[in-house]
This record gives C-alpha cells, sequence and structure tokens, in this order.
C-alpha cells in the first residue's frame, strides 16, 4: 500500500488495526490529525430547527389580507412627539459624554463620578457618559489602564476586543492591536472575549491574540509595574514590546534585519533610555543607535 | 413526531405533518452546506427559510423523493443569484474559527500562526471543495450521505475531499 493508499483509507475511516498501527507512526499521521484537531474550531453556527420552523410558518401564513382604516393622522401626531423626546434625551445624553485622552510617553489619573479610580497608560482613550453613570457604570477604554472601583452596581470596560464586567475590585487592563490582557489584582472580574466567558480571582491574568486565549497565574505587587515605572513582558512578540518603548519615551524605532515575531520576556525602566534599551537588546544580541527621537535597532548576526 | 407509514412515492408535501419532517430532516444540512459554501455573510439561515417556503409554494408538482434535492438545488441558486447581483459579497465570504484556548503564553502565537494559515487555506479552496470537505471532516457525513446531497457521484466526493486536503497540506504542512 503506498501511503496515498493510507491517507485515502484515513480519510474514510476504513484502516485495519495493523493498517492504523503502522500509519500513527509517520508524519502524516501527526499532520493530518493536527489539521482535523482544528478544523473543528470552523464548525458552523448551532442551528435551533424549531426557531426556524416557527419562522417559516409565520412567513407562510403572510397571505393575510390588509384591512385599511384612517390611522395616518393619529400615527404622524405620535411620531413626532416621540421624536422629539428622543432627540431631547440624545442631545441631552451626548453633551455629557467625557472623553479622556492620553499622549505619548504621557500617565494620567482621575475619578470616575462614584469615585472609582481610574489610572491611565501612555497613549489610551478613555470614554465615559457623566449622565447616566449612576445608573449605568460602563466606559470604553482603548489602550491600557489600571481601575480601582468602589463598591455597587457593575461596572463594565468595553474594548473592541473583549468586556470586562467586575464589582468593587482592582484589576488592569491591556487593549494593543490584536492582543487583549486583563491582571486581577483584587477581588473577581468576569471577562467577555469572543463567545468565551472567563471569572478572574486576585492573580490571575486573562491573555489573548487573535481568538487564541489563555488564563495564568501571575505574581503580583500591589499594582501593574507600568504604575511603578517599569514596562514588564512575559512571551510576547518583540513588536509588542518595541511598541511600548516608543510609547514610554516617545521616540521611533527602527529595526534592521531584526525579526520581531519572537517572543521576548523581560521589563524596562522609565525614567533611562539608555537603561532600557540595555535591557532590551542585550538578550537578543542587538545594538542600538540614538539619533535625537530615533532608534535604530541592528542585528550583531 | 409520528413518522409516517406511506411508502415514500405516496407522501403528499402539501400536508403540514410531511412538511414539518422534511424541515427536521434536512434544514440542518442544508444550513450546514450553504455556511461551508458560502460562508455567513449571505445569511445561510435566511436562504434555509426560503428554501422551504418555495417548496411549500410548489408542494404539488414536487414529490416526496424529490423533495431532498428541489430544496438543495433551489437553496444553491439562490445563493448564486445573490452573489451575481452583488459582487462586492465575495469580500465577506471567509469562514471564521470560533475562540478556544491553548496551554501556555508561548503556544499563544504558535497557535495563531497555525489558525491563521489554516483558515487562509480552507478560504482560498473553490467553494465546491470547501463544502464537500468540510460536511465530511467538521460534520461527519459520509461520503454517500454528501453525494445525494450535491447530486454528484461518490467516487466524485472522495476525489474532492482528497484533492482539498492536499491543497490545504501544501499551505499548511509546505508539502
Amino acid at each position: 500500500m503506498t501511503q496515498q493508499d493510507y491517507i485515502q483509507k484515513w480519510l474514510e475511516g476504513t484502516l485495519s488495526e495493523e493498517e492504523r498501527q503502522a500509519f500513527e507512526k509517520t508524519q502524516d499521521y501527526t499532520d493530518l490529525q493536527k489539521i482535523d484537531n482544528h478544523l473543528k474550531y470552523f464548525k458552523a453556527p448551532d442551528y435551533n430547527s424549531e426557531e426556524e420552523y416557527a419562522e417559516v410558518k409565520s412567513k407562510l401564513s403572510k397571505g393575510a389580507k390588509i384591512v385599511s382604516f384612517d390611522w395616518v393622522k393619529p400615527l404622524l401626531k405620535v411620531a413626532a412627539v416621540l421624536l422629539i423626546a428622543v432627540i431631547g434625551y440624545g442631545i441631552f445624553y451626548s453633551v455629557s459624554t467625557v472623553h479622556l485622552q492620553t499622549e505619548l510617553a504621557n500617565q494620567s489619573e482621575f475619578y470616575l463620578p462614584d469615585s472609582s479610580r481610574v489610572l491611565m497608560n501612555a497613549q489610551s482613550d478613555l470614554n465615559y457618559n457623566s449622565f447616566s453613570w449612576q445608573n449605568n457604570r460602563s466606559l470604553e477604554l482603548q489602550g491600557e489602564a489600571f481601575f480601582e472601583v468602589t463598591k455597587g452596581s457593575k461596572f463594565d470596560v468595553e474594548t473592541s476586543l473583549g468586556t470586562v464586567s467586575v464589582l468593587g475590585t482592582k484589576f488592569n487592563v491591556k487593549i494593543r492591536d490584536e492582543y487583549f490582557e486583563i491582571v486581577c489584582f483584587e477581588g473577581k472580574v468576569q471577562v467577555e472575549y469572543e463567545n468565551m466567558k472567563e471569572i478572574l480571582t486576585a492573580g490571575k491574568m486573562f491573555s489573548a491574540l487573535n481568538r487564541a486565549a489563555v488564563v495564568s497565574n501571575v505574581k503580583l505587587e500591589d499594582r501593574p509595574s507600568w504604575l511603578l515605572n517599569e514596562s514588564s513582558f512575559n512571551s510576547l512578540p518583540y513588536s509588542y514590546i518595541i511598541a511600548e518603548l516608543e510609547r514610554q519615551y516617545d521616540v521611533e524605532v527602527t529595526t534592521k534585519g531584526i525579526d520581531t515575531t519572537v517572543l521576548f520576556t523581560g521589563s524596562f525602566q522609565h525614567n533611562d533610555l539608555e537603561l532600557a534599551l540595555k535591557a532590551l537588546t542585550a538578550p537578543l544580541n542587538l545594538t542600538y543607535k540614538i539619533n535625537g527621537k530615533e532608534i535604530i535597532l541592528t542585528s550583531e548576526n | 413526531m409520528i413518522k409516517n407509514q406511506l411508502p415514500e412515492e405516496n407522501l403528499d408535501v402539501c400536508k403540514e405533518s410531511v412538511f414539518s419532517e422534511l424541515f427536521d430532516q434536512y434544514s440542518k444540512d442544508l444550513h450546514n452546506f450553504l455556511y461551508y459554501k458560502f460562508g455567513e455573510a449571505l445569511n445561510p439561515k435566511d436562504v434555509v427559510q426560503e428554501a422551504f417556503v418555495k417548496l411549500w409554494n410548489n408542494c404539488a408538482k414536487v414529490s416526496y423523493p424529490k423533495a431532498k434535492s428541489f430544496l438543495f438545488t433551489v437553496a444553491n441558486n439562490h445563493m448564486l443569484n445573490d452573489i451575481a447581483k452583488n459582487k462586492t459579497a465575495t469580500k465577506f465570504r471567509d469562514i471564521k474559527p470560533k475562540s478556544y484556548t491553548v496551554e501556555s503564553p508561548e503556544f499563544l502565537l504558535e497557535e495563531d500562526e497555525y489558525m491563521q494559515t489554516l483558515q487562509n487555506a480552507i478560504n482560498s479552496l473553490s467553494e465546491d471543495l470547501r463544502a464537500t470537505f468540510l460536511l465530511n471532516r467538521i460534520d461527519g457525513k459520509k461520503h454517500q450521505e454528501i453525494a445525494d446531497m450535491l447530486g454528484i457521484s461518490r467516487k466524485a466526493v472522495e476525489k474532492r475531499i482528497y484533492k482539498a486536503l492536499s491543497l490545504i497540506r501544501e499551505k499548511v504542512d509546505g508539502i
């Protein structure tokens, strides 16, 4: 039997016990099994026959006649009143949206109307509505911020990748490009990401990159390292670390002949650029050159 | 659901009990077939409903044994018509994976790269190859079942599956 025959039989599920054992020793088997294991994530969405059938039935029975009467005038009056009410509310609501932004090499601190404390890292953006805050503690975040939330109703941080919900606790949310990371420092935090829901207790970190996610344990100081003038990273692609360096020091980094997808674990301080560059280049055998606000990183190989 | 006792040729599609049984039997498979072939953007759920509505409206002219191929043909044509009417739909006909957990941060990047490559490989298959392949590998449909659904021979199904696999392995395993 040729290898092609084995593969054909594996596809059909008709390998004999003997043939299967022989095939399992080959690289082909490993490759094919890996493909199959990952294919299941492309499964079609769930299909609820009962619900769908009910909709079909309602489509079928829409042959009914419409009885006409003069409901146009009263309907227009009601519509006009509703429209004014909605516009009025809309204006009031939009006028009370608060928008905060930090730039490069800049961190900031402020308090929300319920005395929850927010510390924002560089190049971050935050939006919330002061009008509706009492009833709905929900804000939008792009970038990175540390939260100390006062006890009360549900507190939501909405980001483009997922939502974090808490009830009075301390946690850090980081969202940069496609990377989404939440660390819980105190209390409990619920993370909604794609169709997953995870609850994190103190000392747990949720990190996700392009739909693959992991929950791991982290050693905690009282607050994240960026608040203590240091940025630290655990197995992230080097490009993310370069981006954070640019953010903290307001510099522009160019790389020459460097593979920026390599995973890096380490940290750098915020108050000494030379020291930071040494920390980031030495482990990878790179050299650096500073030209004012431009940094060039080159591989020594 | 009470199973009808009459021989298949005599079952009346215009009877609600027969019609609803056809729905039970084929709606999910039809949905998955449309999803794997055309993706999410063209609303496979709606197209399934429309196909059954058309079946009902033509129930006097479609015999029970021909109902399945009627449904699949009508639904497939509906999709092709929608695509012909609106060319921009091709951009959004991709299939996306659902989220999942991996063992540790070190594997995050590897898994991500593999999944991206696999996703590209799947989406670059021709629609027919893709639908046949995924119905077999993900939904576990047997070759004969797929042949019935698509109105092709069993041999043709086998060839498509093997071809799809080869094309995917070229991208994913570099073979």
